[in-house]
């Protein structure tokens, strides 16, 4: 099996969930039995060596790639079963059709990353990726507008607390803006680096210029300061299930997509760039110091979430410092943990609101008393997002910091970034004082039985048993979730060999040089002899100018070039 | 400069001010489909016969989507402060420079086997013109439908840069561009379809107090 059929598979499903109607037992089907056949597919997806072809273009099914569709097909999944099973509060999930939406987004989403992750050359890899975006986007939208404009949930504040749904659909339409904008920076920023155009012509001006650009696209995504403020609100939104898809996994695909073309065009010319990369690894610590700030003070839980998943994520800016191919392998490392961990998180969110009925951390004082399952899944959650030395998010942390940035500095913006563990500490800690009157009054999360009743129908016990569990229920899916990112954060299923693989090949246009600074002088007189650089021209023009003669297009990432992690 | 490049590089750019600028229905459904239909003539050499076709439907497919989409709406007001014309006049500025800039560098080889060396001037203008449309209709786009609509632009945009500077694209890369224009204009009319126990189209939104989002003024309000 390639990889055709499975974007096939996922594409119907998810078109079939999204269109089937929200009370379409077959669209409940396609939701939830897509997702699961779907990780199915991407765990037989076989490895493939050497480069096949798809509509034309190149691709690469490597270990990586299908690790990936692995996690976010079976997150997508679990986070389904997370919000179907969670307590109802008459918000989202209440809503019918709810549920396989989520499906659809992720059944959407994960055929466009597939492609996007597979396909050799950067512009129709960025192109899959924004398309797999606003695949998420799409569904989002057919979900958001059904859902509620006040929330009867929040019980510690009734009907007087205006709700951001409203503002949704503008959310939503800035998301879609966003997307397109990120679209547009980073394939006009590819094509002056590696375009026939020949404009920047490996001039560090150009080529700086050119890289700031793809980087601004990478950080409209990820919401990087001072471009995170519309990325903090999208990640506040009564969508709970999609936040994961819109803020985690859709910009973590698009920031994969715009670092292969980065790797391929932008290091290889050996510039130096300093002001450009201390640009870029400065609006990375200032989003890694105010998203850990302005979760740190937020009461609402769901705000914590939004920001923390902006903290976070930024870690992965710095992999667009990288003077050389030592950031590829931490950086896709931290773009699936990432999103995974994050998914985990907002699984826990939706459990935590739904079973205590409040948003608020002041009400939620001593939930962790009351729910030992879901402390033990934030918990988890907290260690596989920090981890511990060893640890492949621990490492690949400390590696993207490293690529950036030198000592001391170095070690006080590790410290930085691992404030993510007082930000989600600090809620752990709340849940253990002792409880409100509002978390005393949920319901626990031992297990209860219905009343016997042997007129009953076997289904309905069934139906009556799961009403009856729903925090126990929601709360081990929940668990299970924050176990599969702590496997995944431990270094469980080889991902940090398989993330240091197949490095971006050199692109026409972007030639590496041994020697950085003299390739790109537009007369060498100090450049080594023609012997020493065999691309180097006779009449001193540059020498991108005499590149190997090929297509962007048909270059790809296929060379196999062992990194040790 | 090609003649026939210059004028399906003047039709992308029209319809993209007709998409942005116009206040019915069928007039930004028309604009997107000529927006995006014309973008596909944009390349030197031409894409395969297929490829154009491909490209057509997809946009037909995403005026179809605006047009269901947008016609229980409304009508949309003009998205920026500037009349038609000044964006139109604008545009065209900024494609002049585009085919100008591209127009003086110097021509080396091309990368690209048989394709023309240097770029395509008139791509690399169309796409700066249609960005700069958008930057256009930015202004005073409140409502989520209107900034969703902003996107379509940019996605021919991206579009255009990359049939300047990459050459004919492949079977993949006219998929991915026809899907990205119907996954936009299908969000776009998600977006406009009221909620099922929602206000109808129209009415008057309260403005929370924590959200400066709805600060500005809307396009639902109702018309006086």
């Amino acid at each position: 099996m390639t990889i055709a059929p499975f974007i096939a598979v996922a594409a119907l499903f998810g078109i079939v969930a999204l269109v089937g109607g929200r009370r379409s037992g077959l669209a409940a089907f396609a939701g939830g039995g897509g997702l699961a056949v779907v990780a199915v597919m991407a765990i037989l997806l076989p490895v493939e060596g050497a480069s096949t072809s798809l509509a034309g273009e190149p691709i690469v099914v490597d270990g990586y790639v299908r690790l990936f569709l692995i996690f976010c097909s079976l997150s997508g999944l679990l986070l389904l079963a997370t919000i179907a099973t969670a307590p109802h509060d008459g918000t989202d999930s209440a809503l019918p059709g709810f549920d396989h939406l989520i499906g659809a987004a992720f059944l959407v989403f994960v055929g466009g990353a597939a492609v996007a992750l597979a396909v050799a050359a950067p512009p129709p890899a960025l192109g899959a990726a924004t398309l797999a975006g606003f695949g998420a986007v799409l569904v989002s939208a057919r979900a958001g507008v059904a859902v509620p404009e006040t929330e009867p949930s929040d019980r510690a504040h009734g009907a007087s607390r205006p709700l951001a749904a409203r503002t949704l659909p503008t959310r939503l339409g800035t998301e879609a803006v966003r997307d397109g904008a990120a679209l547009v920076l980073a394939t006009a920023a590819l094509a002056l680096l590696i375009g026939r155009g020949d404009v920047v012509a490996g001039e560090p001006f150009g080529v700086g210029a050119a890289t700031l650009t793809l980087a601004g696209a990478v950080a409209l995504r990820l919401g990087i300061a001072p471009l995170h403020v519309h990325m903090a609100r999208l990640g506040e939104a009564p969508i709970r299930g999609f936040v994961a898809l819109l803020c985690g996994w859709s910009p973590a695909v698009f920031a994969l997509a715009a670092l292969a073309g980065a790797q391929a065009a932008v290091v290889p010319l050996g510039l130096p760039l300093g002001l450009e990369r201390g640009l870029i690894a400065g609006a990375a610590i200032l989003t890694i110091v105010l998203g850990g700030l302005a979760a740190f003070v937020q009461d609402d839980v769901e705000h914590v979430a939004a920001y923390s998943i902006l903290q976070d994520m930024a870690v992965a800016f710095f992999a667009f410092t990288a003077v050389d191919s030592a950031a590829w392998g931490p950086a896709r490392t931290w773009l699936l943990l990432m999103p995974l961990a994050k998914t985990a998180l907002l699984a826990w969110t939706v459990v935590a609101v739904r079973t205590f009925g409040t948003r608020s951390l002041a009400d939620l004082r001593g939930w962790a008393r009351g729910a030992p399952i879901l402390a033990l899944a934030l918990a988890i959650v907290i260690a596989a997002t920090v981890g511990i030395p060893g640890f492949a998010s621990f490492q690949a942390r400390q590696d993207l910091v490293a690529v950036a940035l030198a000592d001391p500095i170095r070690t006080l913006v590790v410290v930085l970034s691992l404030t993510s563990v007082l930000v989600l500490g600090r809620v752990l800690l709340i849940g253990l004082l002792d409880p409100t009157g509002l978390v005393r009054a949920a319901d626990d999360e031992r297990l209860r039985r219905p009343a016997p009743d042997l007129r009953r129908r076997v289904s309905e016990t069934a139906r009556q048993t799961v009403d009856l569990n729903r925090a126990p229920l929601a709360a081990a899916v929940a668990a299970t979730l924050a176990l599969l990112a702590f496997s995944a954060s431990a270094g469980l299923f080889d991902l940090e060999p398989v993330a240091a693989q197949h490095v971006p090949t050199p692109l026409p246009g972007a030639q590496p040089s041994t020697g950085p600074v003299e390739t790109f002088r537009p007369i060498p007189t100090e450049s080594p002899t023609p012997s020493a650089l065999p691309s180097a021209s006779p009449t001193g023009a540059p020498l991108r100018t005499t590149a190997p003669s090929a297509s962007p297009r048909a270059t790809s990432r296929v060379t196999p070039r062992p990194t040790s992690s | 400069v090609s003649l026939a490049l210059l004028a399906a590089s003047a039709i992308v750019v029209a319809g993209a001010v007709a998409c942005i600028a116009g206040r019915r229905a069928a007039v930004v459904a028309i604009g997107t489909a000529t927006m995006l239909a014309g973008a596909a003539f944009v390349a030197d050499p031409l894409p395969a016969p297929l490829l154009i076709v491909e490209r057509l439907v997809g946009a037909a497919l995403a005026a179809e989507l605006l047009l269901v989409g947008l016609r229980g709406r409304p009508p949309t007001a003009a998205a920026s402060s500037l009349p038609w014309p000044a964006i139109a006049l604008l545009a065209a500025a900024a494609f002049a420079v585009g085919v100008g800039v591209l127009s003086a560098l110097p021509t080396g080889s091309s990368d690209v086997a048989g394709s023309a060396p240097g770029g395509v001037p008139e791509a690399l203008g169309a796409a700066l013109a249609l960005v700069v449309v958008t930057i256009c209709g930015v202004a005073r786009r409140s409502d989520g439908v209107q900034r969703a609509v902003l996107a379509l632009p940019l996605a021919a945009a991206a579009g255009m840069f990359e049939a300047a500077f990459f050459g004919e694209p492949s079977a993949l890369d006219a998929l991915i561009g026809a899907s990205i224009g119907v996954a936009i204009a299908g969000v776009v009319a998600v977006l406009a379809t009221p909620a099922p126990d929602g206000p109808p189209a129209g009415a008057v939104r309260v403005v929370p107090d924590d959200d400066p989002d709805l600060l500005e003024p809307s396009m639902d309000l109702p018309p006086r």
